[in-house]
């Protein structure tokens, strides 16, 4: 099965770009699934980005270059995508939305909940998607900003993902 | 001329005030009793050589896409 290019294009493309920016949510959290692991279905991507306003630009510039439109609070952004407006959606922390004709979705966010970049940063895995190296938030800090962000959503998920590590790793330690 | 929405959403009729409460509990319970182990075990995870630093998990996104497949090309069955 292929998968879409523009996901690989852009996991590549913001690489290659010199954009800073972690895998986070539950994209990030599937990137550490096992083998042998229940995948979760989520529809978008998720990224952090530091709030610096030039590697927001650099960002913008690499979704536009691939045909993601880009949106944010219901409405396209407006033009220009210069450093100006990035620095009022970084001061803001605006969640931005890229989105492909192909229907891949990218959310562009500043905040993970208990969690600065810097710190998530610090603690990142770099795992290889197609011959690219893509730093994905750990697995722990995802865990616990989803604990504080707190929706219904969140919680569900949590519960059903320790229920997947039981199964999976519970098992392993009871062979042992 | 604005029209409002008074019709109570799905999530509003099924999500009731009962259920509510009983999946309040529930995650309180979870907290208490399974989250530190539920810890534990996403370190375990983190620390499992299928996520060492630069493994492949370009399946990951493959998985993902040949299920996105099953259904899209789903048919009604008359």
């Amino acid at each position: 099965v292929d998968i879409p290019a523009s996901y690989v294009a852009l996991l590549h493309a913001l690489t290659r770009g010199q954009v800073q920016f972690l895998v986070m949510g539950v994209a990030g959290v599937n990137f550490h699934a096992s083998l042998s692991q229940t995948l979760f279905v989520t529809e978008d991507l998720d990224l952090l980005l530091p709030p610096d306003p030039a590697n927001t630009v650099r960002a913008w510039q690499v979704c536009e270059s691939l045909e993601f439109v880009l949106t944010s609070a219901g409405g396209r952004l407006e033009e220009p995508l210069d450093l100006e407006l990035a620095e009022r959606v970084v001061e803001r922390r605006a969640a931005v939305r890229a989105i492909h004709p192909d229907g891949a979705k990218a959310d562009l966010s500043y905040l993970m909940a208990g969690c600065g970049f810097a710190e998530a940063w610090e603690g990142r895995k770099s795992f290889m998607i197609e011959g690219a190296a893509v730093p994905v938030a750990a697995l722990g800090a995802i865990v616990r900003s989803k604990r504080l962000a707190g929706r219904k959503k969140d919680q569900l998920f949590l519960v059903s993902h320790a229920e997947i590590l039981r199964e999976l790793l519970g098992a392993e330690e009871e062979e042992r | 001329v604005t029209t409002v929405d008074t019709k109570p959403s799905i999530a509003d009729e099924i999500f009731d005030e009962e259920l509510y409460l009983l999946a309040e509990k529930a995650w309180e319970d979870f907290l208490e009793h399974e989250y530190a182990d539920y810890l534990r075990l996403v370190e375990k995870l983190e620390a499992h050589p299928e996520n060492r630093d630069g493994a492949d998990k370009t399946w990951v996104l493959r998985s993902q896409q040949a299920w996105r497949e099953m259904f899209r090309r789903a048919v009604q069955v008359p």
